[in-house]
């Protein structure tokens, strides 16, 4: 809801998604859709070799294709933006000042720690990937939502309990009350004196039981 | 010889609340008019005491008394007299006898006020005030000794004590001025000399209420008078936590740089409990004064309210947690904690011990669901659910978690707010619905036909938002939610005043002025009502529409954010009187291709922290916000809010402080004259 404005990270960049489209639809085009079908005669160098490729052949390579591309992404490196690395950031904790966000926190163990998630990010490793990471390594407390299930079980359903345990005890205790007599019969707005002159009856009582 | 007459006041104000505690409780349980008097007298010689006490203090800040630690700690050479000044509050031990310096004030107002009126109440209540201040003064004298100084034992070594140690020298006025720290750049902000006092008032105003709620236990006076004396106190402690926690949202805004207001931080949560707990019992008082019913809920609202306090600062003093909001870690922890078990466990037990008697029965009974009171009662559940979700998440899971299975939490925002944002919702509804019932019984028609008119009217903004472009189903939602309670607010002064127009003839502007005249609690809660409207649809603006973005520009470079651009001009570095270097980035906000806005967001480097200080153009529609990551004269990185509606937040604040004033201000006119005057 903070960050409306930026793409999530784990989307490609959108020049770069562009690039990849464009690169293996036209491979995909060459490949899978030959040129009876009114595309150009396929440029890939198994194309000259003028053998016709049974379709589970074209899809083994399809998937080599991509098994590659994937690598080499990987291997290059993805652009990471700031924004990527605050949208991480910002869903973790500083592990020297208890309870300051990560991306709010000016500390170098703040700096340094933004920076491992830039360089997570760019390894090709996804947001909730880079948190399980830190997790795993420093603890709950990192994050603002604890990700050991009994924890998160304890965040998000004991407060119902305890609501719906309290406001249980409370229609018992009304219902109890309204079983019992109630002092005055009367409605209205004098409830104040109605008040004081129980209480003058009942020390009158007191004084009476003293004497 | 400032830190002497100050360390003897403080002795003196001690040993007056101990034996104002003893002897109001003699007086009481005897009956001895004399004793009730003596108790009386030094309960109200405190204040002048601890007030000469403080006054030392403010004085030994200005004059920069070095050898007291407290100044040495949090001013140094460099400090201005404002920042000095403000350092009273701005650590532990200036804070804890300010604390008490501000209960010894309300302890004397409420003597001098209740006194006569509350004769059988008074003696019990200044017990209560008194043992109260007495633990705080005793923490101050033996833990947090604001008065202490530095001495050069015998051996040399540097040592802090209040008196003199035998063979002891005073260190010279030279090493003391070159070793002084300085106060914490957190704390040198305009909102410093506002906001804590406000909190604290806050605070120690609802000692007030408890001390009356256990006293009309204690003697068993269970008569309407604590009520009113409790309800009346506790709005004036209320909108002293409200101004708080409201100025408190500002800082952070300013001085945080986080581009937002509330984080969900577990010290800003232990202010927001008693709050909570203090609008309950407000509302739920009026169920007891119209009605006589939930006498025993009121009981326990005002203690819990009172424990809410001061759980939140045994949570803020003894370093139990970690916050920006919170004292250093210190040996006033397990005190305070016995101290605040012990104050809610003898509260608890007298309210049992009464109520197993029988004598906090109520005299009505509920007619049927849709009453007011009914609403009254599911507007507390709502509001004891906050306080019980807060409470777990601030505290209750990150402590037991840690204790049982060793294991540290951190909760944030997004469990915060599963919970939150539903009550908030049902919040509003009951807000909405609950004027528009009657006390006593009331059919659903004629709720329903009541509720015709705002409820058409917020479907009618839904449509409206929607038309205009509102894209966010959750925004629409809550906009509409939000201001159906905002238009029964308005519907229901437009009514009272189109009723007295039309009976008495009166102008609008006369119906209105003596509308709220004549009811002030009733119509000043409506315009509470309409800030706590204003606020809602700033906070649903600022968070729903919020944008953030990062971006590193080239001096002359200009990047596009929504409708705005912002264009990196200039980078200067200076220093700051104080001694502190500052990152200065010039830059300019664009519109349309225009300049409107020339800002200065800049870093703070102070040798404990740096301080990123936002730069921001602020108007009614949205704030432009920007920090300054990093940078220098070529580049520099710059991270931009847009925060839709968040300057609402501080105008609705402004709202519920109006609404409230007006509801706690005593009446100018008894009402008989005044009836007599209309009737004729």
């Amino acid at each position: 809801m903070r960050c409306q404005a930026l793409h999530h990270s784990d989307q490609p960049l959108p020049e770069a998604a562009g690039q990849k489209r464009t690169a293996l639809s036209e491979y995909l085009e060459q490949i899978v859709f030959p040129a009876e079908r009114g595309n150009p005669a396929p440029t890939s160098p198994f194309a000259s070799w003028k053998i016709t490729w049974p379709k589970t052949a074209r899809l083994l390579i399809l998937c080599l294709a991509l098994g590659w591309t994937a690598m080499l992404a990987r291997a290059q490196g993805v652009e990471v933006t700031d924004n990527d690395v605050i949208q991480v950031a910002e869903r973790m904790y500083c592990p020297v000042c208890e309870n300051i966000p990560l991306d709010e926190c000016q500390t170098t163990a703040c700096q340094d720690w933004k920076e491992e998630i830039r360089a997570q990010l760019a390894a090709g490793r996804g947001p909730q990937e880079v948190i399980d990471s830190f997790v795993a390594r420093f603890g709950d407390h990192v994050v603002g939502l604890p990700q050991d299930p009994l924890l998160r079980a304890l965040a998000f359903i004991a407060p119902l309990l305890a609501t719906a345990t309290a406001l249980g005890l409370g229609v018992i205790t009304f219902r109890r009350f309204s079983r019992r007599p109630a002092l005055s019969p009367n409605f209205g707005d004098a409830a104040g004196e109605q008040t004081d002159e129980v209480y003058r009856q009942r020390l009158e009582e007191d004084l009476r039981a003293r004497r | 010889m400032l830190a002497e007459i100050g360390l003897a006041a403080l002795a003196l104000a001690f040993l007056l609340t101990i034996y104002a505690t003893f002897a109001s409780l003699a007086g009481a349980r005897a009956h001895a008019a004399r004793w009730r008097e003596s108790g009386r007298r030094a309960a109200l010689l405190t204040f002048p005491a601890l007030l000469l006490a403080a006054g030392m203090l403010i004085i030994a800040l200005m004059t920069e008394q070095y050898q007291l630690t407290y100044v040495y700690e949090v001013t140094d050479p460099r400090t201005p007299p404002f920042y000095r000044f403000t350092a009273l509050w701005g650590s532990q031990r200036g804070s804890l006898l300010f604390w008490s310096l501000l209960l010894s004030a309300f302890t004397f107002g409420a003597i001098s006020l209740n006194w006569r009126s509350e004769r059988r109440l008074m003696p019990y209540a200044i017990a209560c005030m008194m043992a109260t201040l007495a633990f705080f003064l005793g923490m101050s004298l033996i833990l947090e000794n604001p008065f202490e100084r530095w001495w050069i034992s015998a051996d040399g070594q540097a040592v802090a004590r209040a008196l003199i140690p035998a063979g002891a020298t005073a260190p010279t006025e030279a090493s003391l001025r070159a070793g002084a720290e300085g106060l914490n750049p957190l704390l040198r902000h305009f909102g410093m000399a506002i906001h804590p006092p406000m909190l604290y008032l806050g605070f120690v105003g609802f000692t007030i209420p408890f001390a009356f709620a256990l006293a009309a236990l204690a003697s068993g006076d269970l008569s309407s008078g604590w009520l009113r004396v409790t309800r009346r106190w506790s709005l004036i402690a209320w909108i002293f936590l409200s101004i708080g926690l409201i100025l408190g949202g500002r800082w952070a805004y300013d001085v945080l740089g986080w581009g937002g207001y509330w984080g969900w931080d577990p010290v800003e949560n232990a202010a927001f409990l008693p709050w909570l707990m203090g609008t309950a019992f407000i509302h739920s008082a009026m169920i007891q004064e119209k009605r006589g019913m939930l006498k025993l809920w009121n009981m326990f609202l005002v203690i819990a309210t009172f424990s809410a306090v001061m759980f939140g600062a045994f949570a803020t003093r003894s370093g139990v947690i970690d916050s920006v909001h919170s004292f250093a870690r210190s040996e006033v922890g397990f005190p305070m904690l016995a101290f605040w078990a012990a104050m809610t466990l003898i509260a608890l037990g007298a309210l049992l011990w009464r109520w197993n008697r029988g004598e906090l029965r109520d005299e009505q009974q509920f007619a049927n669901f849709l009453s007011r009171e009914s609403m009254f009662v599911l507007n507390n559940v709502v509001f004891v659910a906050l306080f019980i979700a807060i409470f777990w998440g601030s505290f209750a899971l990150p402590i037991a978690s840690e204790l049982f299975l060793g294991k540290e939490v951190t909760i944030g925002p997004e469990t915060f707010e599963f919970y939150v944002v539903p009550l908030f919702i049902a919040m509003y509804i009951l807000m909405g619905v609950a004027p528009l019932s009657a006390w006593g019984r009331m059919s659903a028609a004629r709720l329903g036909g009541a509720l015709k008119l705002p409820l058409m009217l917020s479907l009618l903004s839904i449509a409206a938002l929607i038309l205009i472009g509102t894209n966010a189903a959750v925004a629409s939602f809550g906009y509409g939610v939000v201001l159906f309670a905002g238009f029964v607010a308005l519907y229901e002064i437009y009514r009272g005043a189109g009723a007295r127009r039309r009976s008495l003839g009166e102008s609008p502007l006369r119906a209105l002025a003596a509308l709220f005249g004549r009811n002030q609690r009733r119509y000043g809660g409506y315009i509470v009502h309409l800030g706590v409207t204003v606020i809602g649809i700033g906070v649903i603006g600022s968070t729903v529409f919020q944008t953030e973005v990062q971006h590193t520009l080239a001096r002359g470079e200009t990047v596009a954010v929504g409708a705005y651009a912002l264009r990196y001009d200039e980078f200067t570095r200076a220093q700051a009187v104080d001694g502190r270097m500052m990152s200065i980035s010039d830059v300019t906000v664009l519109r349309d291709g225009a300049e409107i806005a020339r800002i200065r967001p800049r870093v703070d480097e102070f040798p404990q922290m740096p301080m990123t200080i936002a730069g921001a153009h602020s108007t009614l529609e949205n704030d432009f916000y920007v920090l300054l990551i990093s940078g220098g004269r070529e580049r520099a990185t710059f991270r931009i809010y847009i925060n839709p509606l968040v300057n609402l937040v501080w105008w609705g604040g402004i709202l519920l402080i109006i609404g409230t004033a007006i509801a706690a201000y005593p009446k100018v006119l008894p009402e008989r004259p005044q009836r007599k005057r209309e009737a004729s």
